[in-house]
């Protein structure tokens, strides 16, 4: 690669600078390979690494000093940032504390149909199970009566076992899908705080 | 060379080395890079701060038919850099001190 080759392509990655900033930087790496010579062209490259590499730290640097510059200001505007939040919550606590209400109701009552709708199919399982057993014993027990109604009981029955234990495997899955959807949400929730502070 | 050299102290050589003479990007680059292997993409970045905050300016100069961006000292930049001087030295010292014996902690 040669300098222009090179630099065109720090440009590049240097883009996502402030169109000011930008343009210092490529002022003083255009001189840089000028002052240093065509001679020291290649030994300025690999010193530099790749154009990618080297704009990375660049822009990485820039900001680290940046933000020192800033961090004075920004602790004396800290208690009036607290003063101004405070009363747009208190003005705006008329719409703001309904709809945190409204939001809780809906969670609770989402869970309370989650809930219910597990209780409904573990009774339908109990009561499936039930059925199949007794017509089990129906059927064998009416062997000595009808062989096809007994074996039609009989397989009626087992057919019935054979769906509860389906859909109680059915049940555990659902079961752990809804555990695992509820660490996610937690977990989503408490990154969203951390991620804001 | 053996120990790094912290970007605080590079800042003291900058301004240090404009204190006796204007000067550009690779001639301060190639002055700090006889005690650090700093590279480009991390110096520049130290000059843009020094420059941020107030110590440095710049102007252009033409120089074999294209132009050179120079850097100098301000007075803030002065009254830095004898801040830096003195905190250096007394840092120094100490580590000689500790070099060679002469103190320790009481």
């Amino acid at each position: 690669m040669n300098k222009d080759e090179y630099l065109k392509q720090l440009e590049r990655y240097l883009k996502k600078l402030p169109q000011k900033d930008y343009e210092n930087a490529v002022e003083y790496f255009t001189e840089y390979f000028e002052d240093a010579g065509p001679e020291n062209e290649q030994k300025v490259m690999a010193e530099l690494g790749t154009p990618k590499e080297a704009a990375a730290e660049l822009l990485r640097d820039l900001l680290a000093h940046k933000t020192e510059k800033h961090n004075d200001k920004e602790n004396r505007c800290y208690l009036h940032n607290i003063i101004a939040i405070s009363v747009l919550s208190i003005l705006t606590a008329s719409v703001s504390l309904p709809v945190i209400c409204v939001g809780i109701a809906v969670v609770v009552c989402v869970i309370l149909m989650i809930v219910c709708i597990l209780i409904f199919m573990f009774c339908f399982d109990i009561m499936l199970m039930i059925y199949s057993g007794k017509m089990l014993f129906y059927g064998i027990a009416a062997v000595n009566h009808s062989l096809p109604g007994a074996f039609m009981f009989t397989g009626a029955g087992i057919f019935g076992i054979g769906c509860v234990i389906l859909l109680s495997v059915f049940m555990a899955y659902i079961c752990r899908w809804i555990l695992n959807g509820l660490i996610y949400f937690v977990r989503w929730i408490t990154r969203e705080r951390s991620a804001a502070s | 060379m053996y120990y790094p050299i912290s970007a605080l102290l590079i800042e003291c050589l900058i301004l240090s080395f404009l204190k006796f003479q204007d000067s550009y990007g690779y001639e301060i680059s190639q002055t700090i890079k006889m005690v650090s292997n700093i590279k480009e993409s991390t110096l520049y970045p130290i000059l843009r701060k020094l420059e941020n905050s107030g110590y440095l300016t710049t102007y252009t100069q033409e120089y074999q038919n294209r132009k050179r961006k120079y850097y100098s000292l301000t007075e803030s930049g002065r009254k830095q850099l004898e801040f830096l001087q003195s905190e250096w030295s007394s840092y120094r010292d100490i580590i000689d001190g500790i070099i060679e014996g002469r103190i320790k902690s009481e």
